[in-house]
Order: C-alpha cells, then structure tokens, then sequence
C-alpha cells in the first residue's frame, strides 16, 4: 500500500518539480538578458545625456555672471534632470582656487547618470570673451621698457607699459606710448598716460598650447655646456629635423628643465612652447619664423629669454640645409636645393612670462606682430616692431577675458564619474 | 479479499489520477504563462534597446551640427530662407524642428539597418541657459532638441540632447569647410546588422 502511492505521488512531484525547474531557469535567463539590454539601454542614453550635460555646463557658466566666485572648485553643481538622466557638473582649477586669477585656466568635468550607468566628460575651457588688449599694442610690458645704450627702438604700432620708460644714454624710441610711471630719454612719439590696466595671458598659457603640442624632449637636443641647442634646424607641421615627431597643429613644446636653450640658424614654421628655460636662454643670428596658424604665436617662453638676432638673411648655402622641402614651402616654393635665402625675422605673436632683453648691442631684431612682456623689456639691441593687427581681429587661443567660456579645441576626454 | 486487494494494486485509482493531472496541468500553465511573459518582457526591451540606437544614432547627427546658421543665422527655428528638406544640406542644429519622417535613412538616403517601420519626429526649441527644462519663447543660447521615436508596434520613445552657442564642435569655419563633425558605424553578422552613430567631440583645427 505504501509503496504503491509513494511512487506515484513522487512521479508527480517530480514531474512537476522539473516543470517549475525550467519555468524558473526560463524566468532567470530573461531576468539577465532584460538586466543586460536594460543596462545597456542605460549607458546608452547616459552618454547622450553627457553629451548634452557639456552643452549645458557651458551654456550655464556663460549665462552666470562672476561665475568663478559663484561656483566652487571642484564642487558639483546642483543636478537637474532631464528625461530619466540627471546631469551635474564641476569646475577644477588646477591650483585649487577658482576665483584667484580671472584668467587661469579651468576645466569642466559633466556627469550624466541613468539609474546605474554613468558617463563622464571632462573637458578644458577657454576663454571666449573680449580680447586682452594686449593684443592692441605692438609692444607691452608689464613692469618697466629700457632701451639702452645706442639701442635703437622703432615701432608702428603702440607700446604700453604698466611701469616707466626710461631711455637710457645715446638711446632712442620712436613709438606712440601708454605709460604707467615716468618716461625719460629720447623718446619720440606721443606720450600718454596710462588708464586702466594692460591685460596680459598668465603663465597658464603655456599648458593651454602644450595640450595640443607635440613635445620634444630635452635629451633629443643637442647641449654644449650645458645649453640646449637648436641650431640648422627645420621645424614646421611637415618637417621636425630635431626628433621626426611631426604635429599636425604646428605646435611644439620642449621642457628646458631650467636649461639654458639656443635657437640659431634655423626655420621655424610652427608655434614652440619652450617651458622651464634657463638664464641666457635665447634666439641669436639669423632665424626665419612664423606661426603654422597666422593668428597663432610664433613663441611662448615661460621665463626670461633674449632676443639677438642678425639682420643678415637665413642663407641655405650657409647653413647646408634645404629648409623648403615639400611641405613646407616659401612664398609658395618647395624644392630640394640649398640655395634659398629667408630674411631673418620673426613674424608672429611673442609671448615671454618674464623679462625680455635684446642685450647684443650689435643685434638688430625685426617682428613683425606683437610681443608681450610679463616683466620689463630692455636692452642695447635694435629693435624694428611691425605691428600686425590680425591677432586683435582673430584673436589666438588664450587671448580673450573668461567672462565667455568655450571647449579649447582638442580637449575632450572621457573620465571616470568622480 | 486478498484477490480484490491484489486487483487494486495493480492501477491507480481515478482520484489519484485526477489529482495528477491536476498538478501537471498547473505548472503547465504557470510554465506557459511565465514563457510567453518572457518572451514579451524580451520583446519589449530588444524595441527599447532599438530605440536607445536609433536615437543616439539620430541625436549625433543633429548635435554635430552648428548652433546657428553659419551664414544666415536669424533666431527664428527650421529651416532658414532657400533652405529645402534635402537634409544633407541643412547646416544648424534647428533646421530639424518640425522634421518627421517615417523612413529612418542616414545622410545618403540609405534605410538604416533594422529601423524598418520606425518613425521620428523633431522638435528643437530655445531654453533656459540654466535650466534645460525651462522653454524659452525667445533666442537664447541653448537649444533642446527633443526627439520621439515611434516603433513598428506603436511604443513612443521619448529623447532628449542640448546644443549651446558656445559648446562643442563650436569653432568658426570658413566658408566652405569640410569638417568630420560625426561617424557612423556598422556591425554585420549573420545577416543582421547593428548601427550605430557617435559625434566627434574633438574635431580638428581649420588650417
């Protein structure tokens, strides 16, 4: 009797067991597959939603005023959501401390989050407002202009200077000049004092440029006692003849590490960074450079540098290198001799954090563009300025005030969600 | 007796076999039921999925694009004066307000892989620089573009992105340039394809 009803209420149950086995087994298989498109479907929609969280963080920091004292370093602002996503975003200053300087550099770090997935921008503004008006003045310096000895100084465009002109000795200026202190010696122009300040880039400027630079390293330059050399060189978009390295957006940067660095005989078509330069760091005899960019600096030095340029034209025959191979042509002209001769100057915007000296009382020094000094500019050189307005009409990257802000070209990255 | 006891053994009784039949059919059902809800809840989130594809396909395009007409800008939305619905050439982010089509095809004219019997409309508008989820009646410098999809069994999906006049891809081209602003990729395998689309965030420099 027991066996006969034990073995048919077993055969039910475990029928029915292995029924409900597969029912379940089918119902966790869906479950996961559901969780995977869910979770997918997610981090889908979150990158949309990052995408249009950079397009907010920008268009909320230019609709608030004083934002720098606004917001917080490194602080998330409150979210807002939009359909199932929830955005935020956060400014970093590098140095901690956003409302310190109205023209450090800052970036912007969105997150967009549905339900579990989330996606993260992280992104560097740059300034989108009024131009500095540096960029107005054929030379501006921050602290005092010293023209010395028979120093020879002549410039078609404006001079300002935060602090005094002082004209020392046989010297002379020609220029008409916005000055902040007293102005003694020759000086020949229209004298009128300054108003307001002069705006100049901070140091910052230099990491902007370097995010879109190809670097050269220090130890790919040949040194002779102790200073770096960059001598019948070629540099350009098309032709690095230093390291080979070439950088589709013109720019270079080489970290001196306090080395002093020597640029002579040599073309440049390309805008160099030089970073951490030594004392004595300089340009001497004769150098053909421009921008790869027009509007683009052709120089920007974090230190001291010196200007001691020949007037005697950059001779291929001389030097025993073609600097006009194919790709990088003069006035339109690419060949494969050593027969062209480029004038010795530089076209293009300079930028020197500190000071600026032409201290070879036989150098004769001729820009054509506007060169900044963070410091004082002096010097026995001669120096011909040929003022070129296009940086004022197209302002380069890092010469606008930050009350706009805009994405700096090239600096997108995909970060982990803080 | 023992005869009759010995005949019994022999078969099951008929409310054992009811009740059996009962049990089996019960978890039948329930095994069917949970199946079919299955299949459905797959259903449903494979045109979920499909949609979230469709849409970042879609939104890369129209987020790729200027925020304002790069030669007759004007703070009116759609298409501006000589503009026709040949989307290749539209040229800002709004020529797309009040566009709907019920053929999904990419930039040449081509159906998109598996957005057969799909449908779209656009709708793109002036909000709160601060906050994307207040309208504005007048220009300012974000624009929600809000996106529905339609699937073959009519579900509605809804999407969202933003453009700001200074955001992304935002760099003044002469007149002219080609630009790479988006790319759309293609997954092929057995017969079926996956596409999908993403915008360029880093576009280079004109030279």
């Amino acid at each position: 009797m027991s066996t006969r009803h034990g073995a048919v209420y077993l055969a039910v149950l475990m029928s029915s067991l292995i029924v409900a086995s597969l029912a379940m087994s089918a119902v966790t298989a869906a479950h996961y597959f559901a969780r995977d498109l869910n979770d997918e479907g997610d981090f889908r929609q979150s990158q949309i939603a990052a995408d249009a969280a950079l397009e907010w963080a920008i268009a909320d920091i230019n609709a608030t005023a004083n934002w720098r004292t606004v917001r917080s370093n490194n602080i998330d602002t409150a979210a807002i959501t939009m359909g199932s996503a929830t955005m935020r975003y956060r400014l970093i200053d590098s140095d901690g401390n956003l409302a310190d300087d109205p023209l450090d550099a800052c970036d912007v770090l969105v997150t967009a989050s549905v339900h579990k997935a989330t996606c993260a921008w992280r992104a560097t503004l740059e300034p989108a407002g009024a131009i500095l008006n540096c960029l107005n003045y054929a030379l501006i310096a921050q602290q005092d202009v010293e023209p010395q000895a028979f120093a020879m100084w002549c410039s078609d465009g404006l001079l300002g200077t935060g602090d005094k002109i002082t004209v020392n000795g046989a010297a002379s200026l020609t220029a008409d000049c916005f000055h902040g202190g007293s102005v003694t010696g020759n000086v020949y122009g229209t004298l009128t004092p300054l108003t307001g300040s002069l705006e100049i880039p901070n140091p910052s400027l230099l990491d902007q440029y370097s995010q879109n630079a190809v670097t050269i390293s220090a130890s790919q330059l040949p040194i002779s006692l102790g200073t770096l050399k960059i001598d019948t060189q070629l540099l350009s978009k098309n032709a690095n003849t230093i390291s080979g390295t070439l950088s589709s957006s013109g720019i270079y940067v080489i970290d001196c590490e306090n080395n002093p660095i020597v640029i002579s005989n040599s073309r440049l078509v390309c805008t160099l960074v030089l970073k951490n330069v030594g004392s004595n760091s300089k340009v001497e005899q004769s150098v053909s450079w421009e921008a790869a960019q027009a509007n683009y600096p052709a120089l920007l030095v974090g230190g001291d540098f010196d200007f001691s340029m020949s007037k005697s034209g950059l001779n291929e025959s001389t030097v025993g290198v073609n600097l006009n191979p194919v790709g990088t042509p003069y006035r339109g002209v690419e060949d494969s001799s050593a027969t062209t001769i480029y004038p010795s100057q530089i076209r293009g915007l300079i930028y020197v954090s500190g000071r600026i000296n032409f201290n070879n009382v036989l150098s004769e020094n001729d820009v054509y563009g506007v060169l900044i000094g963070g410091e004082k500019v002096r010097g026995a050189g001669d120096l011909f300025l040929n003022y070129r307005n296009l940086f004022a009409l197209n302002p380069p990257p890092g010469f606008r005030k930050f009350d706009k802000v805009r994405i700096a070209a090239g600096t997108v990255r995909r970060v982990a969600a803080p | 007796m023992s005869f009759v006891n010995s005949k019994s053994r022999s078969g099951f009784s008929l409310i054992e076999t009811t009740v059996a039949t009962v049990l089996v059919s019960i978890s039948l059902v329930a095994s069917l039921n949970t199946m079919a809800f299955v299949l459905t809840t797959t259903s449903r989130d494979a045109e979920s999925q499909r949609s979230n594809q469709i849409a970042q396909f879609l939104l890369a395009e129209i987020t790729s694009r200027p925020f304002a007409d790069p030669v007759n800008a004007t703070g009116s939305l759609g298409l501006e004066a000589g503009e026709t619905s040949l989307r290749s050439a539209w040229d800002d982010c709004d020529d797309y307000h009040g566009w709907n089509t019920s053929t999904i095809n990419d930039l040449n004219g081509s159906p998109v892989a598996n957005a057969n019997g799909w449908s779209c409309s656009v709708s793109v508008n002036y909000c709160s620089p601060n906050n994307p989820n207040v309208g504005s009646g007048s220009a300012t410098t974000l624009k929600r573009i809000n996106l529905s999809l339609v699937s073959p069994s009519s579900r509605s999906f809804t999407f969202s992105s933003l453009r700001c006049a200074s955001g992304t891809l935002l760099k003044t081209q002469a007149a002219g340039t080609t630009v790479l602003a988006n790319t759309e990729i293609s997954l092929t395998k057995a017969g079926k394809s996956l596409v999908t689309s993403t915008r360029l965030q880093n576009q280079q420099e004109p030279n």
